[in-house]
């Protein structure tokens, strides 16, 4: 073969070869059309899939929480209509029982006092259950001011002070020089400490319950830690992770044995958070509790 | 087969010898395609058996080393239009370990539908490396030429021993390359 031959041979060959690639390639170039088509329609009925959803799941939501506030509302409302009626058991319970007293009828002066009990409990109940809601709800409103905390404990130690009796029980205070005072809303400072001091007295018999409060640093925020640690029945690591839920106690007998709705902890988180603070505890059965809270020492920007 | 082996072959074919022989060639083979290779076509693997059996008789040459001869053509193809991959790669150890790793994956992005032979790399020792071959089309020899060719590239003082485990169909060969 000489070498025009070769050479023309080779140009067929080459032109053959171009209009073959040039096949492939428009086929190529068609079926990426057709898979970019087909991708096309995918994604639009994956948008369109996602906003049906998105419209189902915004309704839904809208239902629970309209559901919610409905739930909310009638419950502050009934609590309100609760309250007014026991008041009236309450007042009327108190003159029954100073009367039967004044007349030595000690049997009935004892039964009324017993009512007596049952009315204050369930006002308390539904004081806890009206202030969780307000929370949730946002319009539990905080007063700040500036407060001294040694006079509230020991408003708080006055009311506990029969059951901390009853129960034989000692109370040992240890409140830092420098604790003196932080800015925060008395009322709700009280609340949290009565609910953790009446707790550690209910759940400690023939014991030790001790009162801890200093300065304590977040970070770099100055903050006013109280501890208040029993050495009554403890409670398990499972019983440990539920305690500040609502309506759970340790367990379910504790209500019978101990007395208690299960809004106590629940409504002192609530409280912790409310003032900017926080509460953790710690526990073993047989061996006490320590519930420890923080509160800010002062509002930020002050 | 893609075309690409087809297309540097007959490269090959006219850069060795002649342009004449690598015509005179495809004419006598009677192709299915006529040799009117594209690389992005794909071609049956007859084709390219026929023509390197077709230029062992014309030439004299054996067919090993015809098909080794083509593995140091196609490193320098790889070489001209990658050389970054194997500026990166460094030596030979290291690029045969990622063969299949590495570049074979990155050939299978282009072309889905390629079939690679496969080659599994077992460093021994840090001197003494293993390559297994693997591969119905029995091109063992190609992928020795590959490795010469990218000794030399790399200037490795590295010597290459193989085992056929195919029986002498060269489909399934290891190559052991031992680092002086």
């Amino acid at each position: 073969m000489d070498q025009i031959r070769a050479l023309q041979l080779r140009i067929e060959r080459e032109q053959r070869a171009r209009r073959a690639a040039e096949k492939i390639a428009e086929e190529k170039t068609r079926e990426l059309f057709q898979i970019n088509q087909a991708l096309r329609v995918l994604t639009e009925d994956l948008q369109r899939r996602v906003d049906e959803r998105t419209e189902e799941l915004r309704g839904a939501r809208d239902v629970a929480l309209a559901a919610s506030a409905a739930k909310s509302d009638f419950v502050a409302n009934l609590s309100h209509e609760l309250r007014t009626p026991l008041n009236a058991i309450i007042g009327y319970g108190e003159m029954l029982r100073e009367d039967l007293h004044a007349l030595d009828l000690e049997d009935l002066a004892h039964d009324s006092a017993r009512i007596l009990s049952a009315g204050n409990f369930l006002l308390v109940l539904i004081n806890d259950l009206l202030d969780l809601e307000k929370i949730e709800a946002g319009q539990l409103a905080t007063h700040l001011e500036e407060v001294e905390v040694a006079p509230i404990l020991w408003s708080v130690v006055e009311i506990i002070r029969p059951d901390l009796e009853a129960n034989n029980n000692t109370l040992e205070l240890a409140i830092d020089p420098l604790a003196s005072e932080l800015v925060t809303d008395p009322t709700r400072l009280r609340q949290i400490l009565h609910n953790l001091l009446s707790n550690a007295t209910k759940f400690t018999r023939d014991g030790k319950i001790r009162v801890e409060i200093g300065p304590e640093h977040q970070g770099l925020r100055r903050t006013m830690a109280f501890a208040i640690r029993d050495s009554g029945v403890g409670m398990t690591p499972e019983q440990l992770g539920r305690v500040f839920q609502r309506f759970v106690q340790a367990e379910s007998t504790t209500a019978q044995r101990y007395g208690g709705t299960g809004l106590g902890l629940a409504l002192t988180r609530s409280l912790c958070q409310l003032l900017g603070g926080d509460i953790t505890a710690i526990s073993r059965p047989g061996q006490g509790s320590t519930f420890r809270f923080w509160l800010p020492w002062e509002i930020a920007g002050q | 087969m893609k075309g690409m082996v087809f297309t540097e072959l007959i490269e090959m074919i006219e850069a060795r010898f002649s342009l004449e022989l690598a015509e005179s060639i495809i004419e006598a083979c009677a192709l299915p395609s006529g040799g009117a290779y594209t690389a992005i076509g794909t071609y049956d693997h007859a084709e390219l058996v026929a023509i390197v059996v077709e230029l062992a008789e014309r030439t004299g040459a054996e067919i090993p080393q015809l098909i080794h001869a083509f593995g140091g053509h196609l490193f320098a193809t790889f070489l001209k239009d990658r050389p970054a991959l194997f500026a990166q790669m460094g030596g030979t150890f290291a690029l045969l370990e990622h063969l299949d790793g590495t570049v074979h994956v990155e050939v299978r992005k282009l072309y889905p539908d390629a079939e690679l032979p496969r080659f599994h790399a077992e460093r021994r020792s840090p001197t003494h490396l293993a390559l297994t071959y693997t591969s119905e089309r029995g091109f063992a020899d190609l992928a020795h030429g590959l490795i010469d060719a990218s000794i030399a590239h790399y200037h490795e003082p590295i010597t290459v021993t193989s085992e056929d485990l195919s029986a002498g169909r060269r489909a399934h060969v290891r190559f052991d390359l031992h680092h002086a």
